[in-house]
């Protein structure tokens, strides 16, 4: 495996992180994780003794979903639950929520993305309509960064994990937990901060 | 441009009657703003009433009109001429003033209006040109001589007085309503825009002795023929019947109730019902020579006292038609639509019929309906309120 | 990089992918932007107009309007509702009816999980709702009356799209009358002929300039003046700025007959006439007594401008049933007044030129027509009606009424009637025996008991069967009384639907949501002054909709998409084809009087100003001629007896103005042995109703330990081991709520506010639990006024408070779709 094939496959797992965040699973991509890619997938990474815990609580959750007669549906309110609620509820997907004052949302992390996407001639998907510090966008922007043939680009990766991700991923994914559903995004969330924290290990190293 | 300059100024300077006045005013004009110092002059020069009959379109037509009228010869002695009207005396307006006026004298140039026929045929755009600006002005020329202010209601008529008051609240334009004062008014003044003469299309004519009609709009009542003295004024879509044509006066007569408290002046549609149909001088209300006085009842829900009388009166020959259809047409689309800005209007059969007018009453600081408009409204309402609706509600 | 430490990655990938991955969320940018600081953008508001600065599609900074020389602080709360938390940003359906539509666990309203839904889904879902309600029912069962504030701006007014879109479709339920008038506007055109509550008044320069004495009756026009019903310009704070030096100089006096003491009075430094809750009409009475017996009364006034004194005379002197004469010894029982300070009174007021102005509160009670009536037939006993700084208004606190009117056309509105009425999809007008319109605060009523009829200003209503609601921009959960009362309602409704940008409680007791933009994220227009038409304002559109929201005018252009008559919805016009027609037609309008820019020049100005109006006196004209501008009650004249309500045989509201016990009543009154406090729930110093309460920073100004302000007598708190700043727990038999203590003098023994529109927050969603912020309709009584108006009687209510001292809750309010418990 090289260094392209390699980061090819980190951009693709963020990607694929920033996929689950982005919206519902609707009801043919849920069955990818009932069985066929989403399963290989998670096997695969369950075999990384620090994903264990966290593919396993995944899987847990996909098959109490299994059990309900409009599984998407189910997953759909857990998603919205998490995600589509507020601060004092669930745990919005922002990083302003965690790193403001206020705890309110287009606060200066969202400026900060504008930012960077200015620098990089970047814009958000009009279509999309969410703040720049949302953690879909940060993980879609990470993959593209880890894709940018530059030089430089291994320290910006660096900078960008460290300074905009990891300062509010953690409170995030424990805003999470205490949100009580199938536990599917809890554990998706938390594998997440795993990998996060692994690959910056491996940047770092 | 500075070759054009130069040209209308050469022209400018010379003193010569022969000359279009267009040239002399817009030359005139221009150098005055390059000159700065000279325009003043130049403007007194050309605001001389003896300026504006220069030219024969003036002399032949409006001139000769406006001799006829009020503002020529009257008591006080006090002659208006064409520049009290016509060129604003605020200094700065006077300049947008000459500006629009070298078009009518640019028209001269071409020919446009060199006879009478010409000039009737334009009469309509070149008014409606000088209403548009007495509108935007809100008729100043007119109010350096009369004010609201120094009005004294009390020896006006009272049908005067009640349009004059309410004008005088809005500080009304008074050209709005005083059209044609100076000047004949245009032919065929009803294809213009606005309510009235919405309202006016609806008139039909050729009244007959015997047959009944509507007013499409509020209209003068006189006691006689010769219609000189005002006895009152009839509501819009007020049913009348028709017992004489004269010429332009047709003699009509309104099968009425009102109330005996007070003068009687109000004229109402039906017994106990706040149908107004319109109002008397309180000379006519209490003369016996117009009226036919019929039974009294009392009104229960009121304890006032209502008397039917068969009201003879003169009005002019015009605006009335044969249908309240049109009308309620009209002024349905208009309830629908302007009242329905604040909140879902009340269905018509909501309120009964004297109830109404406390109702319109409390929505007529939202709308802006003229007056013809609002009591067409309100008689509509009124008409289809629930004491005259069959359905449930 | 090894790729030895990257072995977890190995084959990752390999055949997976493209179907776990979806799209990416960024392009490459058109251009770069060059702005640096931001722009400023002119907008209003019921607030006020105000300049913004935007930048990075960000509101950054509010100011006022420089023609705005009394702007009020709650200009601060604006930022707050565009960023708050409580934002609906996607269409919502609750999950459980969207698995089982109309047979749904409806006990679990306001309890329950949401998904998030496509536009075209949700449109989907609300128009075929419609459409099974038309088609298994009838018009009858769907009611779309939204009442109440919508945002400002003429093109998107709320309550026209939704009344447009859906008269498309069918006829529904309709309504008449509001929460805050419903009462005045029923009974005044009976008695003065129009509904006064919404009239024009005197001018204030003309009251500054003839009255002696100036009343108010119940009227905080310091509090209230603050917000309007369009943008609002405060220039009536102007004149109470003169009045406030003119009372320092002693030149009038002012005097607030008000069982608080008020904003204003603080204010103005003026008198305060204090009277027990709910007996403005045994004062009155007094006072009309004194007058007669004292011979002070206008006998001529009444004899030329009245009908109907001789026929109140009676009831007045203790000569009808009741054999009770209304003297002050008699009154001074009932409103706490001493007999000699009635008579003093009484005195005063007839003396010289004395102006009454009436505020709303005292007709939001029970038997709310009374005192309303009873004030006409004191002021016509002064005889000073028609004359400057005489007589009685009823709406001087309101959208700076008194302020004089230019006479200038405002904008009109975007078309709240189908343009083709005949091309309606459901032409059914049966409403199988119910009454198509309801008097607005009786829905609750209609939904618990359909079919029952009612008595309603003289006809008799058919309670419907409601099924289906529909809300734009309307917030009942907070403006309908008893929350509890209201959930057993709410068990009975197949479908409601919600529009709104913010989760209301309404919402959240709602099957459907469709997120609407805030009005500063929409180009619109309106009239700057409501009654003053000062001139029109520009609302541009500070920021695009942010999330998923659109405008209302977007939302119901889609439902009529669905019904094929999209075109027909819009004209064909866009949103900003829409403020420019609104403008040109108001230029057209104003042709004869003011001289307007081009609509270029107006939107790129933000502003057109009208200049000042010419001062004017209420009922002059009534005065001069009362024949030729008779008033509109039945027989033109002031109706002091009125035969026609004698004649609907009411029990609770007869012939003339009388006093009736309330239902509860404090100092002595019904139910105040259980429940001594009178609770009054007044309009908010520091909201719109129910509108900025979710601005969360400006809320934290005033909430007490995160919960609504209850405003509490000294001794009251004292009495209970009440501290400011404590928690309270605040009950009857009808719900409880949590609020903080506010101890403050302003308010007597047995008299405590809690102000109307803070959010209802209730712990879960059973009856009978504890609101967390403090909602005061949690508490107040759902009863009509009377059978005349069915109007709201919010402010007949009777609790009691104590510390609270158990474990405190969270408040639930201020949340998106989620469980409340």
């Amino acid at each position: 495996m090289d260094e392209n094939e390699l980061n090819e496959q980190r951009a693709s797992l963020y990607w694929w992180f920033a996929t689950l965040l982005t919206k519902e699973l609707d009801k043919e991509k849920l069955a990818h994780y009932f069985s066929g890619e989403g399963v290989a997938l998670l096997t695969q990474l369950g075999t990384e003794p620090k994903f264990e815990q966290a593919v396993a609580q995944i899987k847990a959750a996909l098959v109490t979903i299994m059990a309900i007669k409009q599984p998407s549906l189910e997953l759909a309110a857990d998603f919205s639950q998490l995600f589509l609620t507020d601060a004092k509820k669930g745990a919005p997907p922002y990083a302003s929520v965690y790193l403001s004052e206020t705890g309110q949302l287009f606060e200066k992390p969202h400026h900060e993305m504008l930012d960077i996407f200015k620098q990089q001639g970047l814009m958000i998907d009009p279509d999309f309509k969410e703040p720049a510090d949302h953690i879909a966008i940060q993980l879609d922007y990470l993959g593209n960064l880890i894709m940018k043939e530059d030089e430089n680009s291994q320290q910006a990766q660096t900078d960008f994990i460290e300074h905009q991700l990891l300062s509010w991923l953690s409170t995030f994914v424990s805003a999470t937990q205490k949100v009580n559903n199938s536990g599917f995004y809890q554990g998706i969330c938390q594998l997440l901060l795993l990998f996060v924290e692994q690959d910056l290990n491996e940047l770092n190293a | 441009m500075i070759q054009i300059i130069k040209r209308f100024w050469h022209i400018a300077s010379k003193p010569s009657v022969h000359l279009s006045f267009g040239f002399l005013t817009i030359g005139g004009f221009l150098a005055g703003i390059i000159f700065w110092g000279g325009f003043n002059t130049a403007l007194e020069v050309t605001n001389t009433e003896k300026f504006c009959i220069g030219c024969h379109e003036m002399a032949d037509n409006v001139y000769v009109e406006l001799q006829e009228t009020v503002h020529w010869q009257n008591r006080s002695g006090v002659r208006a001429t064409c520049p009290d009207c016509h060129v604003p005396h605020n200094w700065s307006d006077k300049i947008a003033r000459k500006m629009q006026a070298s078009k009518e004298v640019w028209a001269t140039v071409f020919g446009t209006v060199n006879t009478r026929e010409k000039f009737l045929a334009k009469r309509g755009e070149l008014a409606q040109h000088e209403w548009d600006r007495f509108s935007a002005n809100n008729s100043m020329e007119c109010k350096n001589c009369h004010n609201y202010e120094s009005m004294d209601f009390e020896i006006m008529s009272e049908r005067a007085q009640v349009q004059m008051k309410m004008a005088a609240e809005r500080d009304q334009s008074c050209v709005d309503c005083h059209k044609g004062i100076a000047h004949n008014l245009p032919d065929n003044m009803n294809s213009g825009e606005g309510t009235l003469s919405k309202l006016e299309e609806m008139a039909t004519s050729g009244y007959k002795a015997g047959n009944s009609y509507y007013s499409v709009r509020q209209l003068p009542l006189f006691t006689d023929e010769t219609m000189t003295t005002e006895a009152g004024q009839l509501n819009a879509a007020t049913k009348v019947t028709v017992l004489a044509v004269e010429g332009d006066a047709i003699q009509v007569e309104l099968d009425v109730w009102r109330k005996t408290k007070g003068f009687g002046r109000v004229m109402f549609e039906d017994f106990a019902m706040n149908i107004n149909d319109g109002y008397l001088t309180k000379e006519v209300a209490q003369s016996d020579d117009y009226m036919n006085k019929g039974e009294t009842k009392i009104d229960d829900l009121t304890g006032l006292p209502w008397q039917k009388v068969e009201v003879k009166l003169w009005a002019r020959n015009g605006s009335l038609t044969e249908s309240r259809d049109t009308l309620w047409t009209f002024a349905k689309s208009t309830y629908d639509t302007s009242c329905s800005v604040c909140h879902t209007q009340p269905a018509e059969n909501h309120f009964d019929t004297n109830t109404w007018p406390g109702m319109f009453n409390g929505m007529l600081s939202f709308v802006n309906l003229d007056g013809d408009t609002q009591a067409l409204v309100l008689k509509y309402l009124q008409k289809h309120s629930s004491d005259f609706s069959d359905e449930a509600h | 990089m090894s790729i030895s430490r990257r072995s977890f990655l190995k084959g990752l990938l390999a055949s997976s992918g493209a179907a776990l991955v979806g799209p990416g969320l960024l392009q490459v940018a058109h251009a770069a932007t060059t702005e640096v600081a931001g722009t400023w953008k002119v907008s209003g508001s019921h607030w006020g107009a105000f300049r913004a600065r935007v930048y990075a599609g960000k509101v950054q900074e509010i100011k006022a309007f420089e023609v705005d020389k009394y702007p009020t602080d709650m200009l601060n709360g604006i930022k707050g509702i565009i960023y708050s938390p409580s934002r609906i940003r996607y269409p919502m359906v609750r999950y459980e009816w969207y698995l089982n539509r109309e047979k749904s666990d409806t006990t679990k309203r306001g309890d329950n999980r949401f998904i998030r839904v496509t536009w075209d889904e949700a449109i989907t879902l609300f128009h075929s709702e419609l459409e099974r309600m038309q088609t298994q029912y009838g018009p009858w069962a769907i009611h779309a009356g939204s009442t109440g504030w919508r945002s400002t701006g003429q093109v998107h007014s709320c309550g026209n799209h939704m009344a447009r879109a859906i008269a498309m479709h069918g006829y529904t339920v309709n309504k008449v009358g509001d929460y805050s008038t419903g009462a005045g506007q029923t009974i005044m055109p009976y008695v003065l002929g129009t509904t006064e509550v919404y009239a024009q008044g005197t001018s204030w320069p003309l009251i500054l300039k003839n009255s002696k004495t100036i009343v108010l009756w119940g009227n905080d026009l310091v509090k209230n003046l603050q917000v309007g019903w369009n943008c609002e310009t405060h220039e009536s704070f102007e004149y109470l700025e003169q009045l406030k030096e003119k009372i320092a100089n002693k030149e009038i006096r002012v005097i607030s007959v008000d069982p608080v003491g008020t904003k204003t009075q603080d204010y103005l430094k003026s008198e305060h006439r204090y009277i027990n809750p709910q007996t403005d009409v045994p004062f009155m009475l007094a006072i009309a007594h004194t007058l007669y017996k004292e011979n002070l009364y206008d006998k001529k006034f009444i004899e030329t401008y009245a009908l109907g004194f001789e026929d109140f005379l009676p009831y007045l002197l203790g000569e009808t049933k009741d054999k009770v004469e209304k003297t002050p010894e008699w009154a001074e029982t009932i409103c706490g007044i001493k007999a000699d300070d009635i008579r003093e009174f009484a005195r005063t007021i007839v003396k010289e030129r004395t102006q009454i102005m009436v505020g709303w509160s005292i007709q939001r009670q029970q038997h709310g027509e009374q005192p309303y009536w009873m004030a006409a037939v004191l002021a016509t006993m002064l005889g000073q009606i028609g004359l400057p700084g005489g007589g009685i208004s009823y709406a001087h606190h309101y959208s700076s009424v008194g302020v004089s009117s230019t006479g200038a056309a405002g904008p009109g509105g975007f078309p709240r009637n189908p343009d083709k009425p005949q091309n309606r999809i459901h032409k059914n007008k049966d409403f199988n025996g119910y009454s198509s319109t309801i008097p607005v605060a009786r829905w609750v009523d209609s939904i618990l008991e359909p079919g029952k009829k009612i008595q309603a200003n003289g006809a008799t209503i058919t309670l419907p069967d409601i099924k289906m609601m529909v809300f734009s921009g309307c917030n009942p959960w907070h403006h309908h009384q008893d929350r509890n009362n209201m959930k057993k309602a709410f068990h009975k409704l197949e479908t409601v639907v919600s529009v709104d940008f913010t989760w209301t409680a309404t919402c959240r007791f709602s099957d459907i949501v469709l997120p609407a933009c805030t009005q500063w994220e929409r180009n619109d227009l309106d009239l700057y002054g409501s009654y003053s038409a000062r001139g029109i304002i520009a609302m541009q559109k500070l920021v695009d909709p942010l999330f998923q929201s659109k405008t209302d005018f977007e939302i119901f252009t889609l439902l009529a998409r669905k019904l094929g008559q999209e075109h027909d919805y819009t004209r064909g016009k866009s949103e900003m084809q829409w403020v420019e027609k609104l403008y040109n037609d108001c230029v057209e309008a104003n042709k004869a009087g003011f001289k307007m820019p081009d609509f270029k020049t107006f939107w790129k100005e933000g502003f057109v100003d009208f200049g000042k109006g010419k001062d004017w006196t209420r009922q002059a004209a009534f005065r001069e001629d009362p024949e030729i501008n008779a008033l509109g009650t039945p027989s033109g004249f002031i109706e002091i007896f009125s035969r026609k309500i004698d004649r609907y045989g009411y029990k609770e509201c007869q012939g003339h103005p009388m006093w009736f016990e309330k239902s509860e009543r404090s100092h002595g009154g019904p139910g105040s042995d259980k429940h001594p406090i009178w609770l009054q729930s007044c309009h908010p110093n520091k909201r719109l109703h129910s509108q900025m309460c979710d601005s969360q920073q400006f809320r934290e100004t005033y909430t007490v330990k995160g919960r609504e302000p209850i405003y509490l007598n000294p001794q009251d708190a004292k009495q209970r081991g009440i501290k400011d700043g404590d928690l309270v727990r605040v009950f009857n038999d009808r719900g409880q709520l949590l609020a903080g203590a506010v101890v403050s003098d302003n308010f007597s023994e047995g008299v405590a506010r809690i102000e109307e529109g803070a959010w209802y927050a209730p712990v879960d969603e059973s009856i009978g639990s504890m609101c967390t912020y403090g909602d005061p309709n949690t508490l107040t009584q759902d009863i009509p006024t009377s059978e005349l108006a069915q109007a709201t009687s919010a402010n007949t209510c009777q609790v009691q408070y104590e510390k609270f001292t158990g474990k405190v809750p969270a408040v639930t309010a201020f949340s998106g779709p989620t469980e409340v418990g």
